[in-house]
């Protein structure tokens, strides 16, 4: 289960999956941690490449654990039901533990960023990403570098650390490049939040989400929803003639193609001043899957629900 | 989802009442397939070959899938929901129809107080 920005029905519900991961505590790690105080890896070889080899690891171990798992249904996964769990999904934070490791031998090196970009990217909470996100901002929160991996901070639910981080760049970064970034990436996480309150608020999701966030997150986003008219201004600021529109948004995401910051910006309004409840909705001209064109106008008249599917 | 989709469509087939889909699947000819394999009648609009961020997807702002909007006979976006809560979108569905005059029951399970839901 890798963090996915948009989901499929069966994890769908945002971005549960992200939420769902185990956040352990690290577990001891093969057995060489004693050398690494007598020794500083960094002579023996360049952090990215340490940090290349662990992931790569990560990977092969997720590759095998997928075989696994489609070759003998129903183990491998951590199921409802008596049958024993004979294969563990591996776990990211444990990689992610030695790679804060390592990047905290060669401080403030571009290298470090990334490994950063790994943490955030695959591990939804605790120490480990917290320690990344504050590597993140301690070190690299003047480099124009940092705007490549702001998007992933806010790709899951987002850290009260992520946005105070992503509210400081938007002020203070010397960079263009970075404040744009980090003013969309901010606009992100507040949608972010707002979604994972409507779910908190549906009787139905109530348990589940609550289980996502300690309480001073939640009171942390609650904030958040209670500014929900900064949004308009916020996406003002990033229109197609301002200094910030002309930027790319989401470079290095995953799933998600990177996209214009302007276009992003307007696309974002349009949806908050005309696809809520009690505005018409906006047609829909285009074919269907057989290559015949018709609209949504056409219904008027009828209920229509309106279904935005896929089969996955 | 199609079942519950399905359901729908029959139980109000006498009504005015239609499901319109945005497809989001980049193969066009394999959802073809599978739309005639499973029996799925109603008619979809095609996201485009960039799946889910084709041009409708992105116009509407989808942030997750599926989710889906209630629009009224006038045009006017009801509800809109993110995810599968079919009882809730049940609930929303017969609201609407009530409104149009058409009582519906859409749920297996019927609420225990109908009379509830009259309450303008």
């Amino acid at each position: 289960m890798r963090r996915r920005l948009l989901c499929c029905f069966g994890c769908l519900l945002i971005l549960l999956p992200i939420a769902c991961r185990r956040s352990s505590t690290p577990r001891p790690i093969h057995g060489q941690q004693g050398d690494q105080s007598s020794k500083p890896h960094s002579e023996i070889l360049p952090v990215k490449q340490r940090v290349a080899a662990l992931t790569q690891a990560y990977e092969d171990e997720l590759r095998h654990f997928r075989q696994l798992q489609g070759a003998i249904p129903g183990q491998g996964q951590t199921e409802t039901g008596n049958e024993p769990t004979v294969v563990l999904a591996p776990d990211a934070d444990d990689y992610a533990f030695q790679i804060m490791g390592i990047l905290q031998e060669s401080n403030g090196d571009l290298a470090n960023l990334e490994g950063i970009h790994w943490i955030l990217r695959e591990v939804p909470n605790g120490p480990n990403r917290r320690n990344a996100i504050e590597m993140l901002r301690t070190e690299f929160q003047k480099t124009e570098e940092i705007s490549d991996l702001l998007p992933v901070l806010v790709e899951g639910y987002p850290d009260p650390a992520s946005m105070q981080l992503l509210d400081q760049l938007a002020e203070e970064s010397q960079h263009n490049q970075v404040k744009a970034v980090a003013k969309m990436a901010h606009i992100k996480g507040h949608q972010a939040i707002l979604r994972f309150l409507l779910f908190l608020d549906n009787p139905k999701w109530t348990e589940r989400m609550k289980s996502f966030v300690d309480e001073s997150t939640l009171e942390f986003y609650r904030s958040v929803a209670s500014r929900e008219n900064d949004l308009v201004e916020r996406l003002k600021e990033l229109g197609p003639n301002s200094a910030y529109g002309g930027y790319t948004y989401g470079v290095r995401s995953k799933g998600r193609p990177a996209q214009k910051i302007d276009k992003m910006a307007s696309q974002m309004l349009f949806s908050l001043q005309h696809l809520q409840v009690g505005k018409p909705a906006p047609n829909i001209k285009a074919e269907d899957l057989d290559g015949l064109t018709f609209s949504l106008e056409e219904y008027r008249g009828k209920v229509v629900m309106l279904d935005f599917w896929g089969d996955w | 989802m199609y079942p519950h989709e399905q359901l729908l469509v029959k139980r109000l087939s006498d009504k005015p009442f239609a499901i319109v889909g945005v497809n989001s699947d980049s193969d066009r000819d394999a959802i073809r397939q599978i739309v005639k394999k499973k029996n799925l009648t109603w008619r979809s609009f095609w996201n485009g070959p960039a799946g889910k961020f084709g041009p409708i997807s992105d116009r509407w702002d989808i942030e997750g899938w599926p989710t889906i909007f209630l629009i009224d006979a006038e045009g006017i976006i009801r509800y809109k929901q993110m995810g599968p809560d079919t009882e809730r979108l049940d609930n929303e569905i017969a609201k609407l129809m009530q409104e149009m005059g058409h009582s519906v029951q859409l749920s297996d399970k019927p609420p225990a107080k109908p009379s509830a839901d009259s309450e303008q």
